[in-house]
């Protein structure tokens, strides 16, 4: 379909593309202010364009329409077509808006947070670059482009983790991400050109209406999801890639905010849930993707539990939560997935851009053991955190009570759910409500331990009122999501269900009102006693975690340790391939110039020594090789 | 008994080869007779590259044969013979300020480059196997003597006698070859041997057809022929380095799959399980190697042996996609791998000391064009998207995919994501790392600038808009099958 | 069709056998001593004066190579020369071919000779 005004959609990525290309051509030139403003300004424009399309699209009051737009035709040939073009449908269009809404923000924030960094302009370029990527991966309307965005994510992301490079952490964290993420491209990738072998297509609408011919459980399917659920799983930092994430938060704050916690991370959720047509037919895929996100969410908050370094608590929380997305999808709860991945986006991203005005505040100090009775001394910035973590723990009235609720009710109700994996879910809201009251409690109560010669104060409002109106969006955020049962429509369930897949059988109708009211009420009640857990804890008897920590030690230090993952990563992965390129190595490259690496000086003093080898042993060690192959060759016809 | 005849058209069909000859050897007077500024050699090398070109595609791209089916001019001769001559123009641009800066600015320079053009225009276009061994030869010697030009260092001397002592080797292993296909065909043009289809003798021909192919594995360097490659091309000056890397290699793929699919088509089916191997074992030891390496030269040398193993996939495959596929990879590589030499050549300072990763710590800042340039290159070998790198491998990948190669296309592609580290790693030390040392380097001069440009602007417009030149592609390889 | 070869087969074997046997009398029969001059390269029974690896002028190599190169001129040159009054036909292309093949050796030799290649000194 076509519509003209809908068209414009081309819009959305080229004004961060903009702003991409003058802040990093011309950002020195230009001077800080200069860039913060091209660079805020062309999120913003790029979200009044999201918005009014937004508005169009729900104006039309066609559920379900697609539309879409070609740019251009990427490449023509016969066997083989592939265009630069988007589609527009209420799935692309809400990513579209929350993404553009929140980078706004965060760009504005940044403004204040990165003041005076040497590299301003390249950190905004970099930022820029990134929005762009993204949007283009969520508004692709094939697999080949939304893989360009998928990878130029990668790139930004990336580059902005190294951001500091002065910092040797960094720059390893930047590589860890880059492996990691490596495994996860490569499941995408091979997924996508088994979707071109089956389907003879990379877009997503040709693709889904060849579905018919093919019965639920086909193998091909099946193949074709899990490969690219592997790629979710590199992205969206599920067990067992997700060790690049806590470590990425050695990048600046906003980066995290932005990146790490309202968009890229999401970027697998998005994926699974575009190709939602494809999943359902491939149960035991969705079996695969719920038993991971619900062991990743509970695996994730137990590490978040001991940390002490706030901005690794968020990450493992946001591991945790994307892992809740993944449950949802896996048990066919697509929309739910949605409707968590966007309520999430606010709130987490609120909680990052707080954490650093919180370091902000304390020039930079990041360990919780450091902070304490901030409460008074950084007012807004308190007051809008608390609203995060209200909103994460499900506090009911909160947009992360929807959200949650609507997502562990289905889970709940779903053919592919049940009672054990909402358990999980539970028990996890519990955790979640624990570790993130235990990080309020630790920052801002309490008294002050702070590092000396440190003045806290609060932050510019640059940065207070983006919080301010993250805030905002964590409280009425939910208000699209409201169950039937509260006397709410659930408006985003039913505006995004027409672009997603239904599992055969309508499960929501089944279960009676009763048991989704005691569900609701019994997940309100775990985590009302989650963050009493906290209160106790970390204000009332300050030496009951210290008594606990040593009387279940062993199980203390798993958790502080996050299970010694990356160490067993490190024995059984790198020690591994280190070892295979050193053994490659010396079989087919005989170290013939160690004389390069060990200098000219040395060079000519072996040089004749080295004539001589030349004609006497490698020479005819490499001519041997040669003469070998061709046995091999000639060899290949005899033995055929 | 003389039953062949000599016409005009043939001579117009060698028009590109001979104006080469002439040029070159009209170098080598100006070398003698001009002393003192070397530009205008230069400037004449380029011209003679830019009139071949033109003269070339000016020709009918019909399939004609001449000399007796000697030569074919068609559309698949044409595409290489344009890689290589356009691959010449770029070298002749950018050699200049390297050899100026070293004392080594001299015509020969330039003769041996076009020789070495000619060498490979007879092997792309040569219908007969002594033709493209002719050509093959002609093209060796030029580059003994280029890789071993700086005649006063002891790398480049290395690298010159290894290279010819196994390429002699190698050329020996070729010639072996043709001989036995003449055993058992009683002819060595390639016309006849396909309208022929089966030999007298099957083990001759077997034994011919793996010795040929030998000889061109050596040139495309697939493991285990790959062993001089590290070598050559570290001690090689680098824009020969460049120019080596890419032009040799397209030649002698289009060689090769001129002998195998229009000489012996029967011949693809059973062999490739065997090119199936080499290439799947080419990729992985060029790329696991290349994760090792500390120099820039020497990693790019194992990049090269890597993107072979990824040709090769092409040839594996067997269809005509499949070829175009390598076509339209080898057009991108030229300009990737060309740009990615200039910028190392750039930066290497004249004492080839500055080869090594650290030394690009923090160049962006200082050189903020020519690093965005390298950064470009490196994404396109990586294959990122939006590059012809990208374009390239994709369309190869699908192609193969499709004819049901999926193990080795998972193998490539994991081998192709392995590599966007090494090449990354080259990105991370311009952008990430802190600058070592101030070091001053003169300005890039304009030919260098303008080859550098042709290359950046070849790379993104491949990649973003490949349409068309992937369909003319896929039209040259039609000559051939 | 590979029973054609089996003469040259035996021939192959035949004369391995008779190096091999050779070599074997030789070990056998020869003086059970050794000297010193027994390893050196044996130059028409004179006493050697210095080491026979010594190092060459690499003019020598230089006046060989182009040697070569007219020598195989030569060589061409005589079949050619056989074969031309029946090459009427074509006559005037292979005469046109014969001078392109002297002209680029000409341009080759005159390189050389202004290059100094030819000076001894």
């Amino acid at each position: 379909m076509v519509n003209s005004t809908l068209n414009l959609v081309w819009l959305i990525p080229l004004f961060p593309l903009i702003g991409f290309l003058l802040n990093g051509i011309f950002g020195r030139r230009l001077g800080d202010k200069a860039v913060g403003i091209i660079g805020s300004g062309v999120m913003f424009f790029s979200f009044i364009v999201s918005g009014y399309l937004l508005l169009n699209y729900l104006g039309l009051h066609q559920t379900g329409a697609e539309f879409h737009t070609t740019l251009f035709n990427w490449i023509s040939v016969a066997d083989l077509q592939l265009s630069v073009s988007f589609q527009v449908d209420s799935l692309s269009l809400m990513m579209v808006v929350m993404i553009t809404g929140v980078a706004f923000l965060i760009h504005v924030y940044s403004i204040g947070y990165m003041n005076g960094d040497e590299g301003f302009a390249r950190f905004f370029a970099y930022m820029n670059l990134f929005s762009f990527m993204m949007l283009i991966l969520v508004l692709s309307d094939n697999y080949i482009l939304m893989f360009l965005g998928w990878e130029g994510v990668g790139l930004c992301s990336y580059l902005l983790i190294g951001f500091w490079y002065e910092d040797d952490e960094n720059a390893s964290a930047g590589k860890k991400a880059f492996i990691v993420n490596r495994i996860g491209d490569f499941g995408f990738l091979l997924g996508a050109l088994l979707i071109f072998v089956t389907f003879g297509s990379f877009q997503y609408s040709e693709i889904f209406s060849q579905l018919e011919g093919y019965s639920v459980g086909n193998g091909t399917v099946t193949a074709i999801t899990l490969l690219l659920f592997v790629g979710a799983i590199g992205k969206s930092a599920q067990l067992p890639l997700y060790v690049w994430l806590p470590d990425a938060m050695a990048g600046p704050t906003p980066v995290s905010a932005l990146i790490h916690a309202a968009t890229m991370v999401t970027a697998g959720v998005y994926m699974v849930a575009r190709s939602s047509f494809l999943y359902v037919l491939a149960p035991a895929s969705m079996t695969v993707i719920a038993v991971v996100g619900a062991a990743t969410a509970l695996f994730a908050a137990s590490i978040a539990l001991t940390q002490n370094d706030i901005k690794k608590v968020l990450a493992y929380s946001t591991i945790s939560q994307l892992g809740y997305m993944f449950l949802a999808l896996g048990v066919g709860a697509f929309s739910a997935g949605m409707f968590h991945l966007l309520t999430h986006a606010f709130f987490k991203g609120l909680m990052f851009l707080a954490a650093g005005s919180v370091m902000h505040a304390l020039a930079n100090e990041q360990d919780m053991r450091f902070m304490g009775g901030l409460r008074k001394k950084i007012p807004k910035t308190f007051i809008t955190f608390l609203i995060g973590a209200l909103a994460i723990s499900g506090i009911p009235g909160l947009s992360g009570f929807f959200s949650k609720d609507e997502l562990l009710w289905q889970v709940y109700s779903s053919p592919a759910g049940g009672i054990w994996l909402w358990l999980v879910g539970a028990v996890t809201a519990g955790l979640t409500a624990f570790y993130m009251f235990r990080l309020i409690f630790l920052t801002f109560y309490g008294e002050a331990r702070w590092k000396p010669d440190t003045i806290a104060h609060e932050s510019p409002n640059k940065m207070t009122l983006p919080l301010i109106i993250l805030a905002l969006l964590s409280v009425i955020g939910g208000y699209v999501g409201v169950p039937a049962l509260l006397g709410g429509e659930n408006r985003i369930h039913h505006y995004l269900e027409a672009n997603l897949a239904k599992l055969p059988d309508d499960f929501t109708t089944h279960q009676s009102h009763l048991m989704e009211f005691t569900l609701m009420g019994i997940s309100v009640l775990i985590a009302m006693a989650g963050i009493f857990l906290a209160y106790v804890f970390y204000v009332k008897r300050k030496e009951l975690p210290d008594l606990l920590a040593a009387k279940f030690k062993r199980a203390y230090n798993l958790s502080f340790n996050k299970f010694y993952v990356d160490e067993l990563y490190d024995y059984l992965f790198v020690q591994r391939l280190i070892t295979i390129s050193k053994w490659l190595w010396n079989i087919f490259d005989v170290r013939l110039v160690d004389g390069l690496v060990n200098g000219a000086g040395q060079l000519i003093m072996v040089s004749g020594r080295r004539l001589k080898k030349v004609q006497s042993g490698l020479v005819s060690g490499y001519a041997l090789s040669l003469f070998l192959g061709s046995l091999m060759m000639i060899g290949y016809y005899f033995f055929r | 008994m003389i039953d062949f005849q000599i016409v005009p058209a043939d001579f117009y069909l060698l028009l590109p080869e001979m104006v080469l000859s002439v040029g070159a050897m009209l170098l080598l007077f100006l070398e003698l007779f001009l002393k003192g500024n070397k530009t205008v050699q230069q400037w004449t090398a380029f011209a003679i590259f830019v009139v071949a070109l033109s003269l070339l595609l000016s020709q009918e791209s019909s399939g004609a044969t001449g000399f007796g089916m000697m030569v074919r001019s068609d559309l698949f001769g044409q595409f290489i013979s344009a890689v290589v001559l356009i691959g010449g123009g770029l070298t002749v641009l950018l050699g200049k300020e390297y050899l100026v800066s070293r004392e080594w600015h001299r015509g020969e320079y330039y003769s041996l480059l076009l020789f070495a053009s000619v060498g490979m225009l007879f092997m792309v276009r040569g219908l007969d196997l002594l033709v493209i061994f002719l050509g093959l030869e002609l093209l060796s010697i030029s580059l003994y003597i280029l890789v071993g030009y700086f005649r006063d260092r002891l790398f480049s001397n290395e690298a010159a006698l290894k290279y010819l002592l196994l390429g002699a080797f190698a050329s020996g292993f070729l010639l072996y070859g043709i001989a036995y296909t003449y055993g058992s065909y009683g002819t060595t043009n390639l016309n006849e041997i396909r309208t022929m289809g089966s030999p007298e003798s099957m083990t001759f021909h077997w034994i011919g057809l793996s010795l040929i192919l030998v000889g061109f594995s050596f040139k495309v360097a697939l493991v285990p022929f790959h062993m001089w490659l590290p070598d050559v091309y570290q001690g090689a000056p680098t824009p020969v380095t460049g120019f080596m890397a890419t032009t040799t290699k397209a030649a002698a793929f289009a060689a090769m799959l001129r002998i195998l699919f229009y000489g012996f088509p029967a011949d693809i089916a059973e062999w490739m399980p065997l090119f199936w191997f080499l290439s799947a074992v080419t990729m992985t030891v060029g790329n696991v190697i290349a994760l090792q390496q500390s120099n820039l030269k020497r990693m790019l040398a194992y990049s090269a042996i890597a993107h072979a193993g990824y040709l090769m996939i092409g040839v594996t495959v067997g269809t005509e996609t499949g070829a175009a596929g390598m076509l339209f990879y080898l057009l991108g590589y030229l300009f990737m791998n060309i740009g990615a030499f200039a910028v190392v050549q750039y930066f290497e300072g004249k004492d080839e000391t500055r080869l090594d990763f650290e030394s690009y710590a923090g160049l962006a800042k200082k050189h903020p064009l020519i690093s965005l340039a390298m950064t470009l290159f490196m994404f396109a070998l990586a294959g990122f998207p939006l590059t012809v790198g990208f374009t390239g491998k994709f369309y190869i990948f699908t192609t193969a995919i499709n004819q049901g190669f999926v193990w080795l296309i998972v193998i490539a592609v994991l081998n192709s994501l392995i590599s966007v580290y090494y090449y990354l790693r080259v990105v991370i030390y311009m952008y990430m790392k802190p600058l070592e040392e101030e070091i001053e380097f003169s300005p890039m001069e304009l030919p260098a600038k303008v080859a550098l440009t042709v290359c950046v602007y070849a790379v993104l417009h491949l990649g973003v808009l490949p349409g068309n030149f992937i369909t003319l592609a896929r039209e040259a390889v039609s000559a051939i099958f | 069709m590979l029973g054609e070869y089996l003469p040259l087969f035996f021939l192959g074997v035949i004369v391995f056998g008779l190096i091999a046997v050779m070599l074997f009398l030789v070990r056998l029969l020869q003086p059970k001593r050794r000297s010193e001059t027994d390893l050196e390269p044996y130059e028409s029974g004179t006493t050697p004066t210095s080491f026979a690896r010594t190092r060459f002028s690499v003019k020598f190599f230089i006046i060989a190579i182009i040697f070569i190169i007219f020598d195989i001129e030569v060589v061409f040159m005589y079949p050619w020369a056989v074969v031309f009054k029946e090459l009427l036909n074509i006559g005037t292309f292979i005469f046109i071919e014969m001078l392109t093949f002297l002209g680029i050796l000409v341009v080759g030799l005159i390189y050389v000779w202004k290059m100094g290649a030819l000076e001894w000194d």
